[in-house]
């Protein structure tokens, strides 16, 4: 449903000056009709701009359905009403309240609401607005409940010198172009800074969000608190506007008219929320004549359009922008779209290699040293690691794998339960520093349940996890991943939305340490010089360039496989978890991930390696451990191991 | 002791209401994994239906009561048919925005067509009787009893009905029930109309107790959807039990801490089970 596929570098100038241009021209409406009407009308459509983009900074841009924007909005207009109303405060201040009382409300009810599956979300957060709107109208001593706060005062802006009383009409509309200027300044941002990049990720699949490192519930928290604190300003501004606020500025039916328009629009999609904003808010005006209709008919378009056009107006830009591209000829091209469908945009000269694209036809490359870029300053990273932390602010800066302090990875007494079925009983293993370890056994003996405990992903019923001395069992994945221990998935994983290049920043992003990654949020996508550098490294060494810049959804099985693996590897780890890297992989992919594993063996980074295929794990594993049924069977050398009578029988029955 | 005992009822008469909704609610999770937020409209089209049926075409209460219920069936074909079949194979958010929608569109048409205020609906079931020295009103006892009988009917036919055992099946597994012959078309669409007949029954019994007004389904609803995460997706014993103590913790709330802010409370209770245990109560965790 989600459409928009960002580029690594959306031809960043162009989108940003058509924007400033589209705003200019509309701070001129005011001057083109003397219609108080109109102007009302666009006021309406500035506030729908605002509260719609706000919405979608949850819905499209971190893929969660917040009910609760009411209630955001609803606090920004009573906060500023009673405040003006009681103190006579000036825009300023009631905007810092608002913004304050906002982004704490955000997180009272992200904490809990976040803890949910995603449909559960959207209805604990109804739950929320539903109290809300119950204390506004019973609370009377504050909010007058339903004799509503009345006679609130125009804005005023305090200046050093003085203040202005925002009176008029025309100055209102500027107003409020102002705050929507903000909100389309934050989405333009978004989808630049890194931050953006942790959005998508979320949005895309939480799941291997967490194992490229990055806490998926902050990240949709970060989002929820930008979204009601915009929608809180749009409400303190209204306050002004109506004059009058009622319990019912927290009404559903808001989030209902935000969901017609971000759907009409287009979800994240910039240009298509806005033009849906705009468009919900000026047509209906036309359609007085059915007034008593008119939520009916709402109904009956949301209902169509979701299930009909679920792209919205943004499909329809693509399509006119591909027919205008190629009336307007060659000579422009895709350039001329705002997302910029041509790749070349993204292919950048400092790429590391440039030869090797015929080479790899014949025999892929041979990796290079994990650690061949960064022998330079492994002196000040050595230092650095002992903080646990290797990671510097810009990624792989001088990634050395023989300064990781050297841990084992113990698993004692390791058991999981399915509904009473043991899916792994009493499990011990251990996995040396640089050994590579296989781990096998028959479909359904516990093997990958092994590995989600062991990341974090599944919850284990009994036993221990150690790495180094330090019990990490409960860990969340996120926070393993940020300590070096990286997995790959039995089902393929990437994110889908994102480019392959893209794939790899984020587990660059994720891999960083929390208040590293904290601090890079702000930073731009497209200057990120080591990270950028070493991702196309690794991009080039495994022959992906051609769809360096191709949304990651868009690629073959096993081209999916390569980016999982490679994502993995951006920051090399600690210990890598790989379940079934060369599952249904053809024989040259396959290959070039068993060079790979050897690599990163010889490297010194502890393997555990599930895989069914017997010919590659005896050609790559030190040892193997044999599981059948949840119960260790055998473990030792690869080929005694193989002749054990159990082992035998577990494959090939008596 | 009176005031004790008329909340325990008042508490039973709302849980069973929120019961069937919530169970009806949960089936449709359990089995076609779509959260349909235009189920209280359902039980809201089934308060509809008696009051026409009564008012409009002069049938008297049991009569329009049972006829009511039967509407829901064809009603609920429709509705499988022209929304759930279209969504059944899309993504969470364009479910829950089409059943939002259809939501929207009920509750307007409704508006439209009979108009906002709340309608009285009679029902015969007046008498109070007085049982052991509390006093109880019949239509009560006759929520309750019809909302037990459903609930025994629903389990019989998980149990012993084919139909019934395929819907466990396809909520357990809809791939494994394809794969071993279970249509799992069919199962969805009976599972639909389970659901909007126990909503209908929901309206159609509690309708003379409270007013009929379009707005009663979006009151409920939150309610239902409380019990259903706290009872955890897709279990509807959960669901049912959850709804029940919801129903007594509002109705307690009502009469000892605040009339107004009763809901505020049984949402309170909800988020707090939620912190405590997200997959709820009874909660196996949502698959995948």
């Amino acid at each position: 449903m989600i459409t928009r596929t960002a580029r690594t570098l959306p031809l960043p100038g162009r989108e940003v000056l058509g924007w400033g241009v589209f705003l200019v021209l509309l701070a001129f409406f005011p001057a083109l009709t003397s219609v108080p009407y109109f102007i009302r009308t666009g006021i309406t459509a500035l506030m729908f701009v605002t509260l719609a983009l706000a919405f979608d900074l949850v819905l499209g841009r971190v893929g969660a359905l917040s009910l609760a924007q009411p209630v955001f909005f609803g606090f920004g207009a009573y906060a500023a009403a009673l405040l003006s109303v009681r103190f006579g405060t000036s825009f300023w201040q009631e905007i810092g309240v608002a913004w304050l009382g906002a982004a704490a409300l955000a997180v009272f009810i992200g904490i809990p609401a976040f803890r949910l599956s995603l449909h559960s979300f959207a209805i604990g957060t109804l739950g929320f607005q539903v109290s809300a709107q119950l204390v506004a109208q019973n609370w009377m001593s504050v909010t007058s409940g339903p004799m509503c706060v009345t006679a609130i005062p125009p804005v005023s802006l305090s200046w050093p010198g003085g203040s202005t009383q925002v009176i008029s009409l025309t100055a209102q509309y500027e107003l409020i172009l102002l705050i929507a200027a903000i909100a389309i300044a934050t989405t333009l941002l978004v989808t630049r800074v890194r931050l953006g990049l942790a959005f998508a990720a979320v949005r895309d699949d939480p799941l291997l969000a967490s194992a490229r490192g990055l806490w998926p519930n902050q990240v949709r928290l970060t989002a929820f608190i930008l979204s009601a604190m915009l929608s809180a300003t749009a409400g303190a501004f209204v306050a002004h506007f109506q004059t009058v606020i009622c319990p019912d500025s927290l009404d559903i039916s808001y989030t209902v008219a935000l969901l017609i328009m971000v759907f009409i629009g287009g979800v994240a999609s910039l240009r298509g929320v806005v033009s849906g904003a705009l468009l919900f808010t000026v047509l209906p005006q036309f359609l007085r004549v059915v007034d008593q209709w008119r939520l009916v008919i709402y109904g009956a378009l949301l209902l169509v359009i979701v299930i009909t056009l679920p792209g919205g107006l943004e499909e329809f830009y693509r399509i006119l922008e591909r027919f205008v591209g190629r009336k307007l000829g060659l000579g422009r091209g895709p350039a001329g779209s705002l997302e910029g469908e041509g790749s070349s945009a993204a292919t950048v000269p400092q790429r590391v290699v440039t030869d090797s694209s015929e080479k790899r036809e014949a025999r892929m490359q041979v990796p290079d040293r994990v650690s061949s870029t960064s022998h330079n300053d492994g002196k000040s990273q050595e230092h650095r690691d002992r903080g646990g932390q290797g990671i510097s602010q810009d990624g792989p800066r001088g990634q050395l794998i023989q300064s990781f302090d050297k841990r084992r990875l113990e698993v004692r007494s390791l058991t999981k339960l399915y509904q009473g079925v043991h899916a792994l009983q009493d499990l011990s293993f251990v996995v040396e520093p640089g050994e590579l370890v296989g781990l096998i056994g028959p479909n359904g003996s516990g093997k990958t349940t092994a590995i989600d405990c062991v990341s974090g992903v599944q919850a284990a019923d009994g036993g221990a996890v150690l790495f180094g001395d330090r019990s990490i069992l409960g860990t969340p994945t996120y926070n393993l991943a940020k300590h070096g221990l990286a997995r790959t998935f039995q089902t393929v994983r990437v994110f889908p939305m994102l480019t392959v290049e893209q794939n790899l920043l984020v587990a660059g992003l994720g891999r960083a340490s929390h208040w590293d990654e904290w601090r890079q949020y702000l930073r731009r996508q497209d200057r990120w010089p080591v990270l950028h550098e070493r991702s196309r490294e690794l991009i080039a060494l495994f022959g992906l360039q051609r769809v360096a810049d191709t949304p990651a959804g868009h690629l073959s099985y096993g081209q999916r496989k390569l980016v999982e693996f490679a994502a993995a590897l951006v920051i090399p780890p600690r210990v890598l978890l790989l379940d079934e890297p060369v599952a249904a992989v053809n024989p040259t992919t396959a290959n070039v991930i068993r060079e790979w594993i050897l690599r990163l063996h010889s490297d010194g980074v502890s393997i555990l390696l599930v895989e069914h295929n017997m010919e590659f794990v005896l050609g790559v594993c030190e040892r193997l451990i044999v599981l059948d049924h949840g119960l260790k069977i055998a473990e030792g050398e690869p080929t005694a191991v193989m002749k054990d009578p159990g082992v035998q029988e577990a494959y090939f029955g008596r | 002791m009176q005031v004790l005992f008329d909340q325990l009822m008042n508490g039973l008469t709302a849980g069973a209401e929120i019961a069937l909704i919530a169970a009806g609610l949960s089936l449709m999770f359990g089995v076609l994994e779509i959260v349909n937020f235009a189920h209280g409209e359902l039980y809201m089209l089934g308060a509809i239906f008696l009051y026409i049926a009564e008012s409009s075409l002069g049938f008297p209460y049991r009569s329009a009561a049972v006829l009511s219920v039967a509407t829901m069936l064809p009603f609920g074909a429709l509705f499988y048919a022209v929304v759930v079949h279209r969504i059944l194979n899309r993504g969470w958010q364009v479910q829950l925005v089409a059943t939002l929608a259809v939501s929207v569109l009920l509750v307007n048409l409704v508006i439209v067509v009979l108009g906002a205020p709340a309608k009285l609906v009679p029902s015969p079931l007046m008498t109070t009787y007085v049982i052991g020295g509390m006093r109880i009103s019949e239509q009560r006892i006759l929520v309750l009893i019809t909302a037990v009988i459903a609930f025994v009917l629903l389990f019989c036919f998980f149990r012993f009905a084919k139909l019934g055992k395929a819907m466990r099946a396809v909520a357990q597994n809809r791939e494994a029930a394809s794969v071993v012959g279970i249509q799992t078309e069919r199962v969805g669409l009976a599972a639909v109309v389970a659901s909007c007949l126990l909503a209908g029954v929901a309206g159609a019994t509690i309708a003379p107790l409270y007013n009929v007004q379009p707005s009663m389904g979006t009151a409920v609803i939150v309610k239902a959807f409380a019990a259903v995460i706290m009872g955890g997706f897709g279990n509807v014993t959960g669901a049912i039990v959850s709804a029940v103590v919801l129903g007594l913790v509002e109705a307690f709330s009502i009469a000892y801490i605040a009339s107004d802010y009763a809901d505020l409370v049984v949402f309170g209770v909800m988020i707090l089970v939620l912190v405590v245990r997200p997959q709820g109560v009874f909660g196996r965790v949502v698959r995948r």
